[in-house]
């Protein structure tokens, strides 16, 4: 850090607005998406000047990358909003009178997938209409694409709902789960399927074997959760520190969990995996900001988003840079060796 | 800082929405986001009214009673982030909704009790009707059970003697609740707007009936309110015990709790509660030479007075365990 409070390798940014999340597109810009419509972007991590687009008349509710750069987004004025990198935006569908939630989009292909309250709705493209899956047994709270694309999940209230799209006809299954079930995320070998749950725990579905753990010892809402490059070991916010779960224990009936780097009087709120190494950027309630090597369950502090809540971290697809953003609008952008070495 | 939320509530046809227009149209400086069940009546063109489907869910522990409001986390986590474009929110229930679900999610999901405050529930009641919709279930007894604004609406459509057996009537489903007296919601929004009465620091001020002493009132729609008053001071850890015993068997059946006690300690320790829930926090300092007391008071169905008044007598420090 220099002299006047600057880290080098590090830009921050305040947008004055709530960041619902942030992601790099893939033509190498970074996204913030904002609670008050607007989407800010930085052409590249470390350019001096951000652009930025008013979308929606309300807030952004979802937010994720489109396949040749740019991102969608969806809002509570009931617009699916794509936003290409030269600054053009498109209105992909519209549902008056009702929120877009939840967006996932397939890691493989131009898939993408929408919730609005109870209804699910696929787009095999972009460009192609949208298709209503039907409505789930209560409001979707979380959408994800398995790795190689042929499974979609919706968490909600007493489950999770699989489309599979990897046959001819798409089929569906539901995984019952106890209570209200929030973000669902596959690891990187599309074995598990980990899902949030809103009394403080994570369900860890096998779709292998179908067997289904409760991992518990949370002190809040485990809101967030993401799995490590290597797949052994699955990270959630939840506690003072960082969550980490061994999933590669030979013999063993439950992963273990490891909490390492726990502060005083703060929790995590989000976490974000390195795309390639054992690495994790998190984010704390009080605007903290600590890199964890996972090897070592050790974490260091890197710096505070101006006391305000972390809500959101991301990798680029390299693993190059991060970026993030708070509950005021105070972000980030920052080359690795910079978290690294802080 | 929390976003206050008032709830609105009050059986078909009592004047919710005629109230909710008037609160958006008045000119009374502040700004609302305003989640409503039925979009359409709401004659205000404001892009902070939301729609919601009432998902009404069980909490995992196996109480039934312990149901929070799902639509309402989402919505409210999700208004949350647009702090700074409204002042406040109003939630309006359903006619026949049950408010306790609504009251738990404040409590119950962390994410909204970080977020938002419940300010108020306010019930509105057709005091033509509300008799009827009394002896007709529990919908309208809850709704009146969990009010600490009552507004007795349409009172031009009754005479003076008629109007003054709907409020007694009322009084006895909850008398702890403010109660006005109303033509077309015609109310002072003052009245109905940042009451803070879930702010238990608050509860000495704003519920002087508390300090009426020992009482059991039972009504005939079965739902009776015991009054528990001791000069003994308690001893806080054996109250704590006895109530969270309480609300865990009985629960259920117990709608409403709320007391100011004596603990020996320099301030009044204060609790509320809705069902299973329960909160206590630290109230008003006692001043010196003032006269000490522990009141308690319980709403529900089918309450043990004589057991409840021997359990908070045992609670008292000294009383054999």
């Amino acid at each position: 850090m220099s002299d006047d409070g600057q880290i080098e390798g590090v830009s921050f940014w305040n947008f004055g607005a709530h960041v619902n999340g942030c992601l790099f597109g893939a033509e190498g810009a970074v996204y913030f998406a904002l609670a008050d419509g607007s989407v800010a972007r930085l052409a590249d991590p470390a350019c001096a000047s951000a652009d930025r687009y008013g979308l929606h008349g309300g807030a952004i509710l979802c937010q994720a990358p489109a396949p040749d750069g740019g991102l969608f987004t969806g809002g509570d004025d009931g617009r699916l909003v794509q936003l290409a990198p030269n600054g053009e935006s498109v209105d992909l569908a519209s549902l008056p009178g009702r929120w877009i939630e939840h967006l996932a989009v397939s890691p493989v292909s131009s898939a993408l997938a929408m919730a609005s309250g109870k209804n699910v709705f696929f787009f095999p493209g972009p460009d192609a209409e949208g298709i209503d899956l039907g409505a789930l047994p209560s409001a979707a709270s979380g959408l994800a694409f398995s790795p190689d694309g042929g499974l979609l999940a919706a968490a909600h209230y007493g489950g999770a709902t699989l489309w599979d799209f990897s046959g001819e006809s798409t089929s569906l299954a539901r995984i019952a789960l106890r209570g209200l079930c929030l973000t669902p995320v596959f690891d990187p070998t599309g074995r598990y399927l980990a899902v949030a749950n809103q009394e403080k725990f994570v369900s860890l579905a096998d779709l292998a074997g179908g067997a289904v753990r409760e991992l518990t010892g949370y002190a809040r809402k485990p809101l967030s959760l993401c799995f490590a490059a290597t797949a052994d070991t699955l990270l959630t916010s939840g506690n003072s520190g960082f969550t980490a779960w061994d999933l590669d224990r030979e013999g063993a009936d439950l992963p273990l969990q490891i909490q390492f780097a726990q502060q005083e009087e703060t929790h995590q709120t989000t976490v974000a995996a390195h795309p390639l190494f054992p690495v994790a950027l998190g984010g704390f309630s009080e605007g903290s900001v600590f890199v964890a090597e996972l090897t070592a369950k050790a974490a260091i502090y890197v710096f505070n988003l101006e006391a305000h809540k972390v809500t959101a971290l991301a990798w680029s697809a390299d693993g190059l840079h991060a970026c993030g953003g708070s509950a005021s609008g105070v972000c980030f952008t920052a080359l690795l060796p910079a978290l690294l070495g802080a | 800082m929390r976003i206050p939320v008032t709830i609105l509530t009050g059986y078909l046809g009592a004047g919710k929405t005629t109230l909710l227009n008037r609160i958006l149209t008045e000119n009374h400086g502040r700004r609302f986001a305003v989640v409503v069940n039925e979009f359409g009546e709401i004659g205000v063109d404001n892009e902070l009214v939301v729609g919601a489907d009432e998902e009404i869910f069980e909490m995992n522990n196996g109480c039934v009673c312990c149901t929070v409001r799902g639509d309402l986390m989402r919505i409210l986590g999700s208004l949350a982030k647009r702090r700074g474009a409204f002042d406040a929110i109003l939630v309006e229930t359903t006619g026949l909704a049950d408010p306790a679900p609504v009251i738990q999610t404040f409590y119950m999901d962390e994410d909204t009790f970080d977020a938002c405050t419940l300010d108020s529930v306010v019930t509105v009641a057709d005091a033509a009707n509300i008799e009827a919709q009394l002896a007709r279930g529990h919908e309208a007894v809850d709704q009146l059970v969990y009010a600490d604004l009552i507004i007795l609406n349409k009172a031009d459509l009754l005479t003076a003697a008629e109007l003054a057996r709907v409020q007694f009537r009322v009084n006895t489903v909850n008398p702890y609740a403010r109660l006005i007296v109303a033509e077309r919601c015609n109310v002072g929004l003052d009245a109905v707007l940042e009451r803070k009465s879930f702010d238990l620091t608050r509860l000495l001020a704003i519920e002087p009936e508390l300090l009426t002493g020992d009482a059991a009132h039972v009504h005939d729609d079965g739902i009776a309110d015991v009054s528990l008053a001791s000069g003994v001071p308690l001893d806080e850890d054996r109250f704590k015990a006895w109530l969270g015993e309480l609300l865990r068997t009985k629960g259920q059946d117990i709608l409403r709790s709320k007391g100011i006690l004596d603990v020996a300690g320099a301030r009044r320790l204060v609790f509320q509660g809705v069902h299973m829930f329960s909160e206590f926090s630290t109230g008003r300092p006692w001043n010196e030479g003032e006269k000490r007391a522990s009141k308690a008071v319980f709403i529900g169905r089918g309450l043990d007075r004589q057991a409840l008044t021997a359990g908070f007598a045992a609670c008292a420090k000294g009383a054999k365990a």
